[in-house]
Protein backbone atom coordinates (compact mmCIF):
# COMPACT_ATOMS: atom_id res chain seq x y z
CA UNK A 1 0.00 0.00 0.00
CA UNK A 2 1.32 3.75 -1.06
CA UNK A 3 0.79 6.93 1.14
CA UNK A 4 -1.25 8.06 -1.41
CA UNK A 5 -3.87 4.27 -1.31
CA UNK A 6 -3.82 5.42 2.96
CA UNK A 7 -4.40 8.78 2.66
CA UNK A 8 -7.35 8.01 0.05
CA UNK A 9 -8.66 5.02 2.40
CA UNK A 10 -8.63 8.00 5.10
CA UNK A 11 -10.43 10.27 3.37
CA UNK A 12 -13.25 7.27 2.73
CA UNK A 13 -13.67 7.13 6.21
CA UNK A 14 -14.26 10.24 6.66
CA UNK A 15 -16.73 10.47 3.84
CA UNK A 16 -18.10 7.75 5.02
CA UNK A 17 -19.26 8.47 8.50
CA UNK A 18 -22.15 10.05 6.08
CA UNK A 19 -25.05 7.23 5.95
CA UNK A 20 -25.57 8.31 1.97
CA UNK A 21 -23.26 7.38 -0.19
CA UNK A 22 -23.56 7.62 -3.95
CA UNK A 23 -20.98 6.68 -6.51
CA UNK A 24 -21.15 8.53 -9.98
CA UNK A 25 -19.21 7.47 -12.82
CA UNK A 26 -18.56 10.41 -15.94
CA UNK A 27 -17.58 8.71 -19.46
CA UNK A 28 -17.48 9.95 -22.84
CA UNK A 29 -19.24 8.84 -25.54
CA UNK A 30 -15.73 9.49 -27.74
CA UNK A 31 -12.29 9.06 -27.07
CA UNK A 32 -10.07 12.22 -26.33
CA UNK A 33 -6.76 13.38 -24.94
CA UNK A 34 -6.36 12.83 -21.27
CA UNK A 35 -5.72 16.73 -20.68
CA UNK A 36 -8.88 17.27 -22.41
CA UNK A 37 -10.77 15.24 -20.10
CA UNK A 38 -8.75 17.04 -17.38
CA UNK A 39 -10.23 20.78 -18.75
CA UNK A 40 -13.57 19.39 -18.94
CA UNK A 41 -13.47 17.80 -15.42
CA UNK A 42 -12.74 20.81 -13.88
CA UNK A 43 -15.35 22.75 -16.13
CA UNK A 44 -17.52 20.23 -15.09
CA UNK A 45 -16.97 20.28 -11.28
CA UNK A 46 -17.44 23.85 -11.80
CA UNK A 47 -21.17 23.86 -12.93
CA UNK A 48 -21.83 20.60 -9.97
CA UNK A 49 -20.13 23.08 -7.03
CA UNK A 50 -22.56 25.92 -8.13
CA UNK A 51 -25.48 23.81 -8.71
CA UNK A 52 -25.24 22.56 -5.27
CA UNK A 53 -22.75 24.69 -3.31
CA UNK A 54 -22.77 22.43 0.02
CA UNK A 55 -21.74 19.12 -2.43
CA UNK A 56 -18.56 17.72 -1.43
CA UNK A 57 -16.93 14.13 -2.08
CA UNK A 58 -13.60 12.44 -3.79
CA UNK A 59 -12.60 12.05 -7.19
CA UNK A 60 -10.78 9.58 -9.00
CA UNK A 61 -9.40 9.16 -12.25
CA UNK A 62 -9.40 5.48 -14.12
CA UNK A 63 -8.19 5.02 -17.01
CA UNK A 64 -10.15 2.41 -18.68
CA UNK A 65 -8.71 -0.66 -19.56
CA UNK A 66 -10.50 -1.46 -22.91
CA UNK A 67 -8.92 1.63 -24.63
CA UNK A 68 -12.28 3.62 -24.04
CA UNK A 69 -10.30 6.93 -22.47
CA UNK A 70 -10.14 8.34 -19.05
CA UNK A 71 -13.57 7.99 -16.49
CA UNK A 72 -14.25 10.24 -13.24
CA UNK A 73 -15.81 8.38 -10.60
CA UNK A 74 -17.21 10.53 -7.73
CA UNK A 75 -18.59 9.95 -4.56
CA UNK A 76 -20.50 12.73 -3.18
CA UNK A 77 -22.43 12.81 0.53
CA UNK A 78 -25.52 13.93 -0.71
CA UNK A 79 -28.67 12.99 -2.91
CA UNK A 80 -28.78 14.86 -6.45
CA UNK A 81 -30.92 15.08 -8.99
CA UNK A 82 -29.96 12.45 -11.90
CA UNK A 83 -31.38 14.48 -14.56
CA UNK A 84 -29.77 18.15 -13.32
CA UNK A 85 -26.54 16.30 -13.35
CA UNK A 86 -27.11 14.89 -16.92
CA UNK A 87 -27.92 18.33 -18.25
CA UNK A 88 -25.14 19.76 -16.63
CA UNK A 89 -22.47 16.66 -17.66
CA UNK A 90 -23.58 17.52 -20.96
CA UNK A 91 -23.39 21.23 -21.08
CA UNK A 92 -19.36 19.95 -20.22
CA UNK A 93 -19.08 18.06 -22.92
CA UNK A 94 -19.42 14.70 -20.91
CA UNK A 95 -21.12 11.27 -22.60
CA UNK A 96 -23.04 9.05 -20.38
CA UNK A 97 -23.28 9.07 -16.35
CA UNK A 98 -24.53 6.77 -14.54
CA UNK A 99 -25.19 7.16 -10.16
CA UNK A 100 -25.48 4.20 -7.72
CA UNK A 101 -25.86 4.30 -4.08
CA UNK A 102 -23.54 2.46 -1.76
CA UNK A 103 -22.58 1.14 1.47
CA UNK A 104 -19.95 3.33 3.39
CA UNK A 105 -17.85 0.43 3.97
CA UNK A 106 -17.67 -0.51 0.48
CA UNK A 107 -16.79 2.55 -0.62
CA UNK A 108 -12.99 1.74 -0.91
CA UNK A 109 -13.14 0.28 -3.91
CA UNK A 110 -12.96 3.15 -6.13
CA UNK A 111 -9.48 3.44 -4.85
CA UNK A 112 -8.38 -0.01 -6.35
CA UNK A 113 -7.05 1.59 -9.57
CA UNK A 114 -5.07 3.61 -7.30
CA UNK A 115 -3.04 -0.24 -6.24
CA UNK A 116 -2.32 -0.98 -10.36
CA UNK A 117 0.48 0.49 -12.20
CA UNK A 118 0.01 3.70 -13.33
CA UNK A 119 -0.29 3.90 -16.60
CA UNK A 120 2.44 6.19 -18.93
CA UNK A 121 0.06 8.98 -19.92
CA UNK A 122 -1.20 9.81 -16.26
CA UNK A 123 2.56 9.89 -14.54
CA UNK A 124 2.55 13.07 -12.15
CA UNK A 125 -1.57 13.30 -12.22
CA UNK A 126 -2.97 13.78 -9.27
CA UNK A 127 -5.26 11.03 -9.73
CA UNK A 128 -7.35 11.54 -6.91
CA UNK A 129 -8.82 14.42 -4.56
CA UNK A 130 -11.16 15.78 -2.53
CA UNK A 131 -13.24 18.29 -3.48
CA UNK A 132 -16.32 20.76 -1.74
CA UNK A 133 -16.57 22.82 1.58
CA UNK A 134 -17.27 21.84 5.01
CA UNK A 135 -14.85 19.31 5.56
CA UNK A 136 -11.01 18.56 5.54
CA UNK A 137 -9.87 15.29 3.85
CA UNK A 138 -6.49 13.27 4.36
CA UNK A 139 -3.75 14.45 2.26
CA UNK A 140 -0.84 12.61 1.46
CA UNK A 141 1.47 15.25 3.67
CA UNK A 142 -1.43 14.29 6.82
CA UNK A 143 -0.14 10.43 6.59
CA UNK A 144 2.93 8.90 8.47
CA UNK A 145 4.02 6.06 7.96
CA UNK A 146 5.93 3.83 10.44
CA UNK A 147 7.83 0.72 8.96
CA UNK A 148 11.31 -0.92 9.92
CA UNK A 149 13.15 0.74 7.77
CA UNK A 150 11.66 4.42 9.75
CA UNK A 151 12.21 2.90 12.50
CA UNK A 152 15.92 2.29 12.40
CA UNK A 153 16.23 5.84 10.74
CA UNK A 154 14.50 7.45 13.48
CA UNK A 155 16.68 5.78 16.05
CA UNK A 156 19.92 6.19 13.61
CA UNK A 157 19.38 9.99 13.65
CA UNK A 158 19.07 10.43 17.19
CA UNK A 159 21.98 8.05 17.53
CA UNK A 160 24.29 10.02 15.00
CA UNK A 161 23.18 13.31 15.57
CA UNK A 162 21.52 14.09 11.74
CA UNK A 163 20.36 17.61 10.81
CA UNK A 164 19.50 19.25 8.39
CA UNK A 165 19.76 17.67 4.53
CA UNK A 166 23.20 16.96 4.14
CA UNK A 167 24.31 13.61 3.63
CA UNK A 168 21.08 12.37 2.69
CA UNK A 169 22.33 9.56 0.70
CA UNK A 170 24.92 7.92 3.30
CA UNK A 171 22.33 8.32 5.78
CA UNK A 172 20.26 6.19 3.83
CA UNK A 173 22.69 3.54 2.74
CA UNK A 174 23.76 3.71 6.31
CA UNK A 175 20.12 3.05 7.54
CA UNK A 176 20.15 0.02 5.21
CA UNK A 177 22.89 -1.13 7.04
CA UNK A 178 22.07 -1.18 10.02
CA UNK A 179 18.64 -2.89 8.84
CA UNK A 180 20.04 -5.60 7.44
CA UNK A 181 22.20 -6.15 10.79
CA UNK A 182 18.84 -6.02 12.97
CA UNK A 183 17.38 -8.85 10.56
CA UNK A 184 19.75 -10.98 10.05
CA UNK A 185 20.72 -10.38 14.38
CA UNK A 186 16.92 -10.39 15.15
CA UNK A 187 17.47 -6.96 16.65
CA UNK A 188 14.38 -5.47 17.92
CA UNK A 189 13.54 -1.94 15.91
CA UNK A 190 15.94 0.85 16.48
CA UNK A 191 17.74 -1.27 19.00
CA UNK A 192 20.84 -3.06 18.66
CA UNK A 193 21.47 -6.62 20.51
CA UNK A 194 20.18 -7.46 23.68
CA UNK A 195 17.63 -4.52 23.21
CA UNK A 196 20.03 -1.77 23.77
CA UNK A 197 19.69 1.59 21.95
CA UNK A 198 22.51 2.12 19.64
CA UNK A 199 24.09 5.19 21.38
CA UNK A 200 24.53 2.46 24.50
CA UNK A 201 26.57 -0.35 22.41
CA UNK A 202 30.01 -0.53 20.77
CA UNK A 203 31.78 -0.65 17.73
CA UNK A 204 32.41 -4.24 18.16
CA UNK A 205 28.52 -4.77 19.90
CA UNK A 206 27.35 -3.16 15.91
CA UNK A 207 30.14 -4.26 14.08
CA UNK A 208 30.60 -0.73 13.12
CA UNK A 209 33.64 0.89 12.29
CA UNK A 210 32.81 4.99 12.48
CA UNK A 211 36.18 5.68 10.17
CA UNK A 212 35.21 6.75 6.35
CA UNK A 213 35.73 3.76 3.85
CA UNK A 214 35.12 3.07 0.49
CA UNK A 215 34.87 -0.52 1.38
CA UNK A 216 31.33 -2.31 1.74
CA UNK A 217 29.70 -2.14 5.41
CA UNK B 1 13.59 -26.74 -6.09
CA UNK B 2 16.51 -28.25 -8.27
CA UNK B 3 19.10 -26.00 -10.42
CA UNK B 4 17.23 -28.03 -13.49
CA UNK B 5 13.62 -26.92 -12.68
CA UNK B 6 15.22 -23.54 -11.71
CA UNK B 7 16.57 -23.18 -15.22
CA UNK B 8 13.21 -24.33 -16.99
CA UNK B 9 11.31 -21.51 -15.05
CA UNK B 10 13.89 -18.86 -16.01
CA UNK B 11 13.37 -20.09 -19.21
CA UNK B 12 9.64 -19.33 -18.86
CA UNK B 13 10.82 -15.96 -18.18
CA UNK B 14 9.76 -15.65 -14.93
CA UNK B 15 11.06 -13.18 -12.58
CA UNK B 16 13.45 -14.50 -9.78
CA UNK B 17 16.10 -14.22 -7.52
CA UNK B 18 18.69 -16.38 -6.29
CA UNK B 19 21.21 -15.92 -3.57
CA UNK B 20 21.91 -17.12 0.24
CA UNK B 21 18.85 -16.42 2.46
CA UNK B 22 20.92 -13.91 5.16
CA UNK B 23 17.39 -13.94 7.30
CA UNK B 24 13.99 -12.76 7.67
CA UNK B 25 11.66 -10.28 10.05
CA UNK B 26 7.87 -9.91 10.20
CA UNK B 27 7.43 -5.85 10.32
CA UNK B 28 3.85 -4.55 11.28
CA UNK B 29 3.60 -1.55 8.38
CA UNK B 30 1.53 1.78 9.80
CA UNK B 31 -0.16 4.70 8.03
CA UNK B 32 -1.18 6.93 10.82
CA UNK B 33 -3.76 9.91 9.69
CA UNK B 34 -2.34 12.84 11.77
CA UNK B 35 -5.33 14.61 11.77
CA UNK B 36 -7.80 11.78 12.98
CA UNK B 37 -5.35 9.56 14.48
CA UNK B 38 -6.80 6.43 12.81
CA UNK B 39 -4.35 3.89 11.72
CA UNK B 40 -3.88 1.82 8.94
CA UNK B 41 -1.81 -1.36 9.95
CA UNK B 42 -0.79 -4.59 8.38
CA UNK B 43 1.84 -7.15 9.20
CA UNK B 44 4.42 -8.26 6.14
CA UNK B 45 7.68 -10.11 6.22
CA UNK B 46 10.92 -8.64 4.97
CA UNK B 47 13.39 -11.50 3.72
CA UNK B 48 17.36 -10.53 3.27
CA UNK B 49 19.30 -12.14 0.38
CA UNK B 50 22.69 -11.55 -0.37
CA UNK B 51 23.44 -12.25 -3.68
CA UNK B 52 26.94 -10.95 -6.16
CA UNK B 53 26.27 -8.16 -8.77
CA UNK B 54 28.66 -6.60 -10.78
CA UNK B 55 31.81 -8.65 -8.70
CA UNK B 56 30.75 -7.58 -5.38
CA UNK B 57 28.32 -8.93 -2.72
CA UNK B 58 24.92 -6.83 -1.93
CA UNK B 59 22.12 -7.58 0.15
CA UNK B 60 18.28 -7.78 -1.84
CA UNK B 61 15.37 -6.50 0.47
CA UNK B 62 12.23 -8.88 -0.19
CA UNK B 63 9.02 -7.63 0.91
CA UNK B 64 6.70 -10.21 1.50
CA UNK B 65 2.67 -9.79 2.52
CA UNK B 66 1.54 -11.78 4.84
CA UNK B 67 -1.91 -13.46 5.27
CA UNK B 68 -4.23 -11.63 6.91
CA UNK B 69 -4.72 -14.18 9.77
CA UNK B 70 -1.13 -13.29 11.02
CA UNK B 71 -1.91 -9.82 12.80
CA UNK B 72 1.34 -9.50 15.30
CA UNK B 73 4.32 -9.54 13.75
CA UNK B 74 5.33 -12.29 16.87
CA UNK B 75 2.68 -15.25 15.17
CA UNK B 76 5.22 -14.91 11.72
CA UNK B 77 7.29 -17.76 11.24
CA UNK B 78 10.48 -18.50 9.16
CA UNK B 79 11.51 -22.15 8.71
CA UNK B 80 14.20 -20.76 6.62
CA UNK B 81 17.57 -21.78 7.52
CA UNK B 82 20.70 -18.70 7.02
CA UNK B 83 23.07 -19.59 4.59
CA UNK B 84 20.91 -21.86 2.24
CA UNK B 85 20.69 -20.94 -1.30
CA UNK B 86 17.21 -19.82 -2.00
CA UNK B 87 15.27 -18.58 -4.80
CA UNK B 88 12.44 -16.35 -4.63
CA UNK B 89 9.41 -15.50 -7.24
CA UNK B 90 8.94 -11.99 -7.55
CA UNK B 91 6.10 -9.82 -8.77
CA UNK B 92 7.95 -6.25 -9.19
CA UNK B 93 11.34 -5.13 -8.21
CA UNK B 94 12.76 -0.89 -7.86
CA UNK B 95 15.69 0.14 -7.21
CA UNK B 96 15.32 2.93 -4.59
CA UNK B 97 18.36 5.41 -3.11
CA UNK B 98 20.71 2.20 -4.57
CA UNK B 99 19.21 -0.30 -2.88
CA UNK B 100 17.03 -2.89 -5.03
CA UNK B 101 14.11 -3.54 -3.06
CA UNK B 102 11.71 -6.58 -4.50
CA UNK B 103 8.25 -8.01 -4.12
CA UNK B 104 7.46 -11.55 -3.84
CA UNK B 105 4.84 -12.79 -5.62
CA UNK B 106 2.01 -13.80 -4.15
CA UNK B 107 0.87 -17.42 -3.30
CA UNK B 108 4.54 -18.23 -3.73
CA UNK B 109 7.14 -19.01 -1.14
CA UNK B 110 10.69 -19.36 -1.40
CA UNK B 111 12.60 -22.53 -1.75
CA UNK B 112 15.70 -23.87 -1.75
CA UNK B 113 17.54 -24.43 -3.92
CA UNK B 114 19.65 -28.19 -5.08
CA UNK B 115 22.08 -28.91 -7.22
CA UNK B 116 19.99 -31.35 -9.37
CA UNK B 117 22.96 -33.92 -9.64
CA UNK B 118 23.40 -34.14 -6.16
CA UNK B 119 19.78 -34.44 -5.44
CA UNK B 120 19.62 -37.43 -7.51
CA UNK B 121 22.29 -38.86 -5.70
CA UNK B 122 21.22 -38.64 -2.75
CA UNK B 123 17.27 -40.45 -3.70
CA UNK B 124 19.63 -43.43 -5.45
CA UNK B 125 21.20 -43.89 -1.51
CA UNK B 126 24.96 -45.26 -2.35
CA UNK B 127 25.32 -42.43 -5.18
CA UNK B 128 24.66 -44.64 -8.13
CA UNK B 129 21.85 -43.71 -10.33
CA UNK B 130 20.30 -45.78 -12.88
CA UNK B 131 20.63 -45.47 -16.21
CA UNK B 132 17.77 -45.11 -18.10
CA UNK B 133 16.24 -47.67 -20.75
CA UNK B 134 18.30 -47.81 -24.29
CA UNK B 135 21.27 -46.39 -22.79
CA UNK B 136 24.83 -47.45 -24.00
CA UNK B 137 26.62 -50.32 -21.58
CA UNK B 138 28.66 -48.50 -19.20
CA UNK B 139 32.68 -48.32 -20.23
CA UNK B 140 34.79 -50.73 -18.70
CA UNK B 141 36.57 -49.62 -15.34
CA UNK B 142 40.00 -47.75 -16.18
CA UNK B 143 42.87 -48.88 -14.42
CA UNK B 144 44.55 -45.72 -13.31
CA UNK B 145 48.12 -45.83 -12.70
CA UNK B 146 50.80 -43.36 -11.32
CA UNK B 147 52.94 -41.64 -13.79
CA UNK B 148 56.18 -42.40 -12.28
CA UNK B 149 55.65 -45.71 -13.45
CA UNK B 150 54.23 -45.44 -16.47
CA UNK B 151 56.91 -45.95 -19.64
CA UNK B 152 57.28 -42.96 -21.36
CA UNK B 153 57.92 -43.61 -24.97
CA UNK B 154 59.49 -41.45 -27.74
CA UNK B 155 57.90 -39.20 -29.74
Amino acid sequence: MTKSKAAFTFACRTLGKNPSLYLWTFTFKDVIAVKDTRKRWNYLLTLLLRTWPELCGIRVFELHPGGHGLHVHLVTNRFINVNQARELAHKAGWGRIHVKRVPSEKIGYVGKYLSKKRPECLKRWRLWAGFGQGWEWTKCKDVISNTLFSRVYRACKDWRGWEGRKGFFKRIAFTWQMTFKTIENGWLPGLGPNGKPYWLCCEEELDYNPQPCNAPF
Amino acid sequence: MTTDELCMEMLQGRLLLVGEYRGSQADMKEYVDKKSGEVIAYVRAIHLLELARTGRLERVVIFERLPVSIRQPEDAEFPYRKGNRMVFFLESAQWKNDQLLAFLLPGSKPEIVEDATKKAAGEAGNGAVDAPEGAPPPAPALKLVLLETTPQHPL
